[in-house]
């Protein structure tokens, strides 16, 4: 192509000046546009979707449409039209189309220098950078693109590397999952309201920092994830919890510590900070010789990743068996009820459910029956609903009923009105002595009384109906949401038969937790007779048949003693410990007494103090024992290995250092022994015996008798988890009477001994046993998996509307481990700690002074020696 | 995160592929780059020679020490007080932890110290490289030097192999450092011959001989020979090693080290990387002016833009889209957060070594130009 060479002429250069020039001014005029356009918020947000063309041509089409309607308002002098918006839209369209003249004069420029012959060389170099440059960001677009990139994890540990399982499991997740990081400034739920040290809130820190890290190495494989990070003593806290989701809020607004949230599809899941990076702070402060560092235990990627992965999870359903409203989870009062259980599970990921397993509105005092809380308030509320339609109608009718009288005594002849029960009424009244004395006069004045009655009723009655109606209207509702939310019930109350109705509540249940509060305080002679907790033998049989289909239980049974002098005779086992000694746990017969409540008895019997009321008994112990400890003499211990409860208590306890202590205090517990020994037939037929007429053979199947069924290996640890202090004895009568003061007497040598777990002696006793055993009760063919099984000698551990730090706990780590959720109870994990550099003082010092001036003199001294020399030069 | 897989057969062949094209790059480069040396000597000594270099050094010996102070103090610390990636806390810009930033009294001095490094760091390229050409053509030396018989690119990287090589040196009194970074315990000798061993201190001798060797003015033969030496007897050790380290029982040097290496090597591989970027980047922007003032004052603009990116993201959420494209460009989140910890990112390398080929190959473009504008 031919072209001109020649220099360009003043008036093209005075057009290209003027080109730019608004090219230039356009370009001034759409960005300040933009800008405006911003501050306005004509824009809307970008809803968060991946960037690609449709998503794009969406955003500009929905921009478009504000964009549109200001300008238009603008130019048509609306008087309720934002100017500046107007305005905004104006500099942009006006300056748009100037910078793409500019841009169009420009490009011909440089096509015109490009295609000179003169600038070949330029416009091939021109040419290579653009190509290079476009390499170069095309380059790094790509690398930077999710996927395409990769990090090397070259620590010596690998600690930066997800597990390939975790890898493959993360890859299939679909959708956005949120995880909050959430620091409420509590790292141990139970310890409400204390300030955080200095090792907790390193702690703090530092998990914060390793979820971080977690997330960040899940986004490599999985969705994208969203992190948010909550403080709740940041300023902004509130506004940045508002943008949450709902089921997130509610979640944060429950959880008892720091914690970490995960959401997706509606569906919430929460790790606990301890559940992921435990902090050791006993172990903190005596590691490194007693210089202190930050000691957690790392329980492993798993923890966190079973959150992300099983967002949809069930919460699994812990049912409470007791016999009254009063002890249950939803009534009850300080002393008797179980409130705080209730409240501690569901907000640590539980459901529950209150299972009543006697109806006390017979004449005939207690009887078995099993149904739910919700059942027990639908009867009641259908007996009010009863109880008021009925005085409606009662109401109703006697005004009826007076009207009529009414108007017969204003129609009907006087001598069949003498005949009636008013009329004689009237004459007694009015003192008539004869017949003819029941004349006008007394009709009169007995419809004036009538009527006086009538106009008190026609008041009263409508007013009672109205009030009634509304009560009724509002027991109906409240009916109709029990019901709904009880739906199953109303099919349950139609079953008759106790076992099936139990096993049927039951069926959705996968912890059963029967606690038995007997003994309160035997100073004072309080307690519960243990005769009001026998079980009908269907029952018992139900809660066998949930045992036999591998679900757990935890029994908090308490002692059996009665009061001297007050024998029960209705005293008698149910079959429940026998069924639990099929499985081989061992319920003593006695009570456990700690010396200092010997001592209060004296002092009470001297008149020092009220009857136990001063005593405080010495806390349980979940420490380092040796195996053996608390068994009676000729027991030995069956495994070496740590009870998992145990050393979740140990290792919460170190978490609070080892000033702290987890305060778990037990009065009037009785021993609990695990002995392999009575498992299986002589507890089956145990059962027999004590129930015989409970449907086959008191539901224990000849399967399990007779035919043996497959159980599989149960895993061998110490089964003992809680244990009392030494400073006790174990006692048959621990009520203290005028006569007696219950202390320890060692057996006599010519005492029989029928029981060697019976055998007086002093502590300490084992009263918490947690076991892995096999499923004797299973009948399946194919092997059984082990069953979990968990005993508390004392049945009123959990009562109360809130459960001290210890007791919850207790509470919570039992029921995750009963129910196999072992990764939620705290572990002995792997250690983590910062890395230190054994350096005396002396060598620290000469480090530092050697980096701060030692090694920077050394190079000013080496750099004025070559000044110098190239001075002499 | 993914584990450096050495026994996948496609990583084999894929590094395989990388290693000999870039060897042969390599040696094309090497071979002109002999061709150069006596400019690249002439800039290596005029750095050594320069009190502005010197100035750097100490400058920037005293700022990093001042970190070493603080990581030492982390490392000998009581309670619950400790880094666990001592080189992710010497080269933190506000937070090593989590990235939650608590501006309390106590932690001042951190956080000063970690802005002040960064501020001194990104500085040193733009200083070292502003005379490069801008020197040259302010002085009205570069065109004698093109009419030198180098082609454009033996110029260019012999400046930039100067003052690379100037900028490695001023990491060496680090390597000082290391006994603490790493917690390094006594060293042992053993006597253990082996064939692996044999390679490996024969490699060592091999370039020890190679650097003595370079020291008496010998003709070309000889210095082509000793660099030959070098090589091979660098590549000899470091097979050597290797091997004798992962296949043999006994080691002829033991030392035990309390804390991970491997971040402490990554971190210096990062910042290596970062420097040889920042370096051509300011080299081409030497070729560009006339002025070194104006020359520093652009390289330096570009630097801080790295280093604000870093600090902006600090701000934003972590998943955000924003906070990802910042976090890009954070030079020193790379180095604190990745290399630091032991993680190589290909994200950051591609970006370090396509930034450095693009900023040598204009600057090259830039020389060219001369001959046609």
């Amino acid at each position: 192509m031919a072209l001109n060479d020649k220099p360009r002429g003043r008036w093209w250069s005075w057009l290209h000046f003027l080109v730019r020039f608004l090219g230039l001014t356009g370009l001034l005029a759409a960005a300040v546009g933009a800008v405006l356009i911003h501050v306005v918020g004509l824009l809307p947000p970008w809803d968060g979707k991946p960037v690609t063309w449709g998503a794009v041509s969406d955003y500009v089409e929905a921009a478009l449409g504000p964009a549109r309607q200001a300008l238009s308002d603008a130019l048509a002098g609306a008087e309720d039209t934002d100017r500046l918006a107007g305005v905004a839209v104006a500099l942009l369209v006006i300056g748009a189309p100037f910078v793409l003249l500019a841009l169009l004069a420009e490009a011909l420029s440089v096509l015109r220098f490009a295609a000179g012959r003169r600038s070949a060389f330029g416009s091939n170099a021109v040419a290579q950078v653009v190509l290079a440059a476009a390499l170069v960001v095309g380059v790094n677009v790509f690398a930077q693109w999710q996927g395409n990139y990769r990090r090397f994890d070259l620590t010596r540990d690998q600690r930066f590397t997800l597990p390939a399982e975790v890898q493959g499991d993360l890859g299939k997740l679909q959708g956005e999952t949120t995880i909050v990081v959430y620091q409420m400034h509590q790292t141990l739920g139970f310890r409400q309201q204390k300030k955080l040290d200095r090792y907790e809130s390193a702690a703090e820190r530092k998990v914060i920092e390793k979820a971080k890290d977690l997330v960040e190495q899940f986004r490599e494989f999985g969705p994208q994830f969203k992190v948010v990070v909550l403080d709740s003593a940041d300023e902004d806290y509130a506004d940045h919890v508002k943008t949450l989701p709902e089921p997130l809020r509610e979640a944060i607004d429950r959880a008892p510590e720091d914690s970490i949230f995960f959401h997706a599809g509606g569906k919430v899941q929460r790790l606990s900070f301890n559940d992921f990076y435990a902090l050791d702070k006993a172990g903190s402060q005596d590691v490194d010789g007693g210089r202190g560092n930050l000691l957690l235990r790392y329980h492993g990627v798993k923890p966190f990743a079973d959150r992300v992965l099983n967002i949809d999870e069930r919460r699994p359903r812990v049912a409470v068996g007791v016999i009254h409203e009063v002890l249950s989870l939803q009534g009850g009062t300080e002393d008797l009820g179980m409130t705080g259980v209730k409240k501690s599970l569901e907000a640590n990921g539980f459901e529950t459910r209150d299972l009543l397993l006697k109806k006390w509105d017979g004449p005939a005092g207690p009887e078995p029956a099993t149904y739910t809380f919700e059942e027990s308030k639908l009867e009641q509320l259908d007996d009010q609903i009863t109880d008021l339609q009925d005085a409606i109608s009662r109401n109703d009718t006697s005004l009826k009923e007076l009207e009529k009288r009414r108007e017969e005594w204003a129609k009907e002849p006087l001598d069949k009105l003498a005949d009636t029960e008013l009329g004689r009424a009237a004459k007694r009244r009015f003192d008539l002595t004869s017949d003819k004395d029941f004349n006008e006069d007394v009709r009169k004045r007995v419809l004036a009384s009538l009527d006086e009655s009538l106009g008190v009723a026609r008041a009263v009655v409508p007013a009672m109906r109205e009030r009634f109606v509304k009560e009724l209207d509002s027991l109906r509702k409240e009916r109709e949401g029990v019901a709904k939310a009880e739906e199953p019930l109303a099919e349950q109350r139609r079953l008759n038969d106790l076992r099936a109705k139990t096993a049927r509540a039951l069926a959705d249940c996968d912890l059963l937790i029967l606690p038995r509060a007997t003994l309160f305080n035997v100073a004072r002679g309080e307690s519960i007779p243990n005769r009001l907790y026998k079980l009908d033998p269907a029952q018992v049989a139900a809660i066998r048949d949930f045992v036999r289909s591998g679900k757990p239980l935890l029994a908090c049974l308490g002692p059996v003693n009665d009061p001297p002098g007050r024998p029960d005779p209705d005293a008698g086992s149910d079959g429940l410990e026998e069924m639990l000694a099929g499985l081989g746990l061992h319920f003593s017969r006695q009570t456990v007494l700690y010396d200092v409540e010997s001592k209060s008895f004296g002092q009470r019997r001297s008149g020092l103090v009220i009857g136990g009321t001063s005593v405080e008994v010495p806390p349980l112990r979940f420490n380092e024992w040796a195996p053996g400890t608390g068994l009676p003499p000729g027991k030995h211990a069956t495994a070496a290995e740590a009870n998992p409860l145990r050393e979740s208590l140990r290792l919460t306890a170190r978490s609070l250092g080892n000033t702290g202590t987890l305060d778990l205090r037990l009065r009037h517990p009785r021993p609990v022994y695990y002995d392999p020994q009575l498992a299986r037939l002589p507890g089956a037929l145990g059962m027999w015996a004590f129930a015989p007429d409970a449907g086959g053979v008191a539901g224990v199947s000849w399967g399990s008798l007779f035919l043996f069924g497959r159980p599989g290996r149960a895993r061998t640890f110490e089964p003992e988890f809680l244990m009392t202090d030494a400073g006790s004895w174990n006692e048959g009568q621990p009520f203290p009477t005028r006569e007696r003061t219950p202390h320890y007497e060692p057996e006599k040598p010519d005492e029989p001994v029928t029981d060697p777990y019976d055998a007086r002696r002093t502590g300490p006793f084992p009263v918490g046993i947690a076991v892995e055993v096999p499923n004797w009760y299973s009948t399946t063919t194919s092997e059984a998996p082990p069953l979990r099984v968990a005993a508390i000698g004392q049945g009123g551990i959990f009562i109360g509307r809130t459960l001290d730090p210890a007791r919850e706990k207790l509470l919570l780590d039992t029921c995750n481990w009963l129910l196999g959720r072992d990764e939620q109870i705290t572990q002995q994990g792997k250690e983590w700690k910062y890395p230190r550099v054994p350096l005396d003082d002396r060598s620290q010092a000469l480090w530092r002074w050697g980096a701060v001036f030692g090694l920077p003199l050394l190079f000013a001294f080496l750099g004025l020696v070559v000044m110098m020399v190239r001075h002499t030069r | 995160m993914f584990a450096l897989q050495l026994n996948d057969p496609i990583t084999l062949v894929a590094l395989g592929l990388v290693g000999l094209v870039g060897a042969g790059v390599s040696l094309f480069l090497l071979v002109g780059l002999f061709g150069a040396r006596s400019l690249v000597r002439r800039e290596l000594a005029a750095y050594f020679l320069s009190p502005v270099a010197y100035v750097v050094l100490v400058v920037f010996l005293a700022v990093l020490g001042c970190r070493f102070y603080l990581t030492l103090d982390q490392l000998t610390a009581s309670g619950p007080r400790g880094t666990e990636f001592p080189m992710q806390f010497l080269f933190n810009l506000l937070s090593a932890e989590g990235e939650s930033i608590t501006f309390s009294r106590a932690r001042l001095p951190e956080l000063l110290s970690g802005v002040a490094f960064w501020l001194v760091y990104l500085l040193i390229p733009p200083l070292l490289t502003m005379r490069l050409f801008a020197e040259e053509r302010s002085s009205g030396t570069l065109e004698p030097l093109m009419t030198a018989p180098l082609r454009d690119w033996q110029v260019v990287l012999s400046k930039y192999v100067a003052c690379f090589g100037f900028y490695l040196f001023l990491w060496l009194p680090t390597l000082a450092y290391l006994p603490v970074l790493l917690g390094l315990g006594a060293p042992t000798w053993n006597a253990v011959w082996t064939p692996y061993s044999i390679l490996f201190i024969g490699g060592l001798l091999a370039v020890a001989v190679a650097l003595l060797s370079g020291l008496p003015r010998l003709g070309t033969r000889f210095r082509l020979a000793g660099l030959l030496l070098f090589f091979g007897g660098a590549a000899c050790a470091v097979a050597g090693g290797w091997l004798h380290y992962h296949s043999d029982e006994g080691h002829v040097v033991e030392m035990t080290s309390a804390i991970d290496p491997w971040p402490v090597a990554c971190t210096y591989l990062g910042l290596i990387l970062v420097g040889a970027m920042l370096l051509a980047i300011g080299l081409l922007v030497s070729s560009l002016v006339r002025s070194q003032l104006v020359a520093a004052l652009v390289s330096v603009a570009v630097s801080l833009a790295l280093l604000i990116a870093g600090v902006w993201r600090y701000s934003l959420e972590g998943g955000s889209t924003w906070a990802q494209v910042l976090y890009s460009f954070g030079v020193p989140l790379h180095i604190s957060q990745d290399f630091g910890r032991g993680l190589i990112d290909s994200r950051h390398l591609v970006l370090y070594v396509s930034v450095a080929l693009f900023c040598l190959f204009l600057t090259v473009r830039s020389l060219e130009s001369r001959r046609w504008r």
